[in-house]
């Protein structure tokens, strides 16, 4: 597997898997998200201190229509990436003790910290538009979830926080709507119009 | 997301590093507004700030610490600069007028309602919100001193803010509350997190030799430099932009004053005095942090040079006049250890008795002699204008999701007037429908 692929995935997969697990494993979510982390973080100074690399994953391609997966490295995103996952790692470390074991809901905890850990890293490594759009909503998700873990009325800040930041995404379909019709009235060609990359 | 649909139907790519559009045109302008909205919403600059204050208020200090602090920051600015390097052209200086004014009054306003704050955790999340005027304003300027400083901010206050949270966090667990005026004297029993909590402090409020001093320091050169031939009416205001950059940091000294003061440094109320200090799981994630406010702001070429001007293209030769971190450093240690000897020989040559305060007539409590940091800039809430300003804010009037929900509120009001139940009514509205739609289709036609 990329070297960029794995601080992406790794963590969302671990993550959401740690959301449906049952709450006496709540050590092992601990442990987990505490290697996760680490692991993510040591990838960050690789990827950091290594050259400019780029990772093409062909998701979907029906007939002419592709949908690739670009994730790539800048001399940006490499050091916000780097710090990145050096917060999520102290974020961890931290809520071991902050987060007690007579807390309610640590699976889900932990779980949320992963995503927001792996969302941010695609954020940083996309290339392609969409993907950004998709980790960014990952972000704003866990981001909701981490708050109702706050316990009492922590529900509507989360919600206000999850309707504030993603009230663009409401203007996401009329876009698509809106530049669906056009393109597809100008081309003439469902092909065309779904081929995302020109 | 309409942003990138409207970037996709311009430039016919989703791919970032294809796309380059002049912002001359209307669709690229309604494009990069729309992406704009979504950074700022996201690193919580005006006027979409307001889910980040509640959600201090609510959500875990270590969740706070890591997202609105740290990442949050890091991918909203990280977005901004993308939108204004890459994606678009940036030469409409109406655009840059709009940044410049969203980063200026974000600094200002966002520390006005800081300042009187008495939640610990909502006053430090205004903050978090006041800091990214800095990066928004820094970017605005278009000059590589003011971009290379909005983007070392962004780095610095992911750093101080997120040790600021678990200090933070680090008083509520040990003491169990966030509320300033039932905290005080935590000094002595929390000196790990006083210390990093007084460097975080110093760091945000912009106080040499601290990060926080270093990129503000570069963000004011910015607005300096600011050229009108690329920013137009924005670079012929810069005074203003300046004059609230700077007073934006004072405000936020004095803001953080109270802050110390109401924690770790007024007397200690009688039910805190078993507190102890927090684990070093705790300690040492706020410890990593704090040093890194004071390596980055002595030694701050290593991490322009190690991280933003290879991230930015910037030349290293376009920045900075004069600032010798190393020699100031040596002078304020000095200063602080002269201090320090002049106390402990004043107190070593004094022979004081101390007593328990008697005043009318009898010995006062230790409660009644408490003087919490909540109360230092009551003066400045009452004042006319301020008032008005944070009764408008305590009620909602400057939130988009309350008046939001109060549009929605009416307009389900009037909907639910509609459907009454009464059939004439309803059939009063479908004729009066048919009749509208015959009078468009005649017109058209």
């Amino acid at each position: 597997m990329n070297i960029l692929c794995i601080p992406v995935f790794l963590p969302l997969i671990v993550g959401f898997v740690l959301l449906f697990l049952p709450n006496k494993l709540k050590s092992t979510s601990r442990a987990l998200t505490l290697i996760i982390s680490g692991l993510t973080f040591i990838l960050g100074i690789r990827i950091f201190t290594g050259g400019e690399s780029a990772y093409n994953w062909l998701i979907l391609q029906l007939g002419d229509v592709n949908l690739d997966l670009l994730l790539i490295t800048t001399s940006l995103s490499k050091f916000v990436l780097l710090f990145a996952m050096g917060f999520g790692l102290l974020i961890t470390l931290y809520s071991l003790k902050s987060v007690g074991p007579n807390a309610k809901r640590v699976n889900e905890y932990y779980g949320a910290i992963l995503l927001t850990i792996g969302g941010s890293a695609g954020i940083l490594l996309s290339n392609h538009l969409l993907f950004l759009l998709i980790f960014w909503e990952i972000v704003t998700v866990s981001l909701y979830l981490l708050i109702t873990t706050g316990g009492k009325n922590s529900n509507f800040a989360a919600t206000k926080s999850f309707a504030m930041i993603g009230a663009s995404d409401a203007a996401f379909m009329l876009g698509v709507c809106r530049f669906y019709a056009r393109r597809l009235y100008d081309m003439g060609n469902f092909g065309d119009f779904c081929n995302l990359r020109y | 997301m309409l942003g990138v649909f409207m970037i996709w139907a311009i430039s016919g790519t989703f791919v970032i590093s294809d796309i380059s559009l002049e912002t001359t045109s209307a669709l690229p302008i309604i494009a990069f507004l729309l992406l704009m909205t979504a950074a700022i919403t996201k690193a919580g600059a005006l006027p979409l700030h307001t889910w980040l204050p509640t959600s201090g208020e609510y959500a875990p200090a270590s969740v706070m610490a890591l997202l609105p602090a740290a990442i949050d920051k890091l991918l909203g600015i990280y977005l901004l600069v993308i939108i204004v390097k890459e994606i678009f052209i940036l030469n409409s200086p109406a655009l840059s007028t709009i940044l410049a004014v969203i980063g200026a009054a974000t600094v200002i306003i966002a520390v006005m309602i800081a300042m009187v704050q008495h939640n610990l955790k909502k006053l430090l999340s205004y903050h978090a919100i006041s800091q990214v005027g800095y990066m928004v304003l820094g970017i605005a300027t278009g000059t590589p001193v003011g971009i290379a400083g909005g983007v070392f901010h962004m780095l610095n206050h992911a750093i101080y803010k997120c040790c600021l949270f678990l200090c933070g966090g680090a008083v509520e667990q040990a003491a169990g509350t966030p509320e300033l005026d039932r905290l005080g004297g935590l000094g002595k029993k929390m000196p790990i997190t006083f210390v990093t909590c007084l460097i975080a402090a110093l760091s945000i409020s912009g106080i040499p030799p601290f990060n926080g001093f270093v990129s503000k320091w570069m963000v004011y050169q910015g607005v300096i430099q600011m050229n009108p031939a690329q920013t137009g009416t924005a670079a012929n205001l810069w005074p203003i932009w300046l004059t609230c950059a700077m007073f934006g940091s004072a405000l936020t000294l004095a803001s953080f004053v109270k802050l110390i003061h109401s924690m770790f440094l007024s007397r200690l109320p009688d039910e805190l005095k078993d507190v102890k200090e927090v684990s070093p799981a705790m300690t040492i994630p706020m410890i990593v942090l704090a040093s890194l406010c004071v390596f980055f702001g002595v030694f701050y070429h290593v991490p322009l040079k190690l991280f933003i001007y290879p991230a930015l293209n910037t030349p290293e030769t376009s920045i900075f006049g004069t600032w010798h971190s190393g020699l100031a450093t040596i002078l304020i240690i000095i200063g602080i250890g002269l201090g320090v000897l002049i106390w402990l020989v004043a107190k070593l040559s004094r022979n004081v008795r101390t007593v328990p305060t008697w005043t009318c007539g009898e010995v006062q409590t230790n409660e009644a002699m408490r003087i919490p940091g909540t109360h230092f800039y009551k003066t400045v809430s009452r004042m006319g204008g301020l008032k008005q300003l944070y009764t408008g804010q305590e009620k909602g009037y400057f939130d988009p999701y309350d008046q939001g929900g109060r549009c929605g509120l009416g307009l389900t009001g009037f909907l639910r007037w509609l459907h009454s139940g009464v059939l004439p009514m309803y059939l009063t509205w479908v004729t009066l429908g048919l009749l509208i739609i015959i009078f468009i289709v005649c017109e058209i036609r």
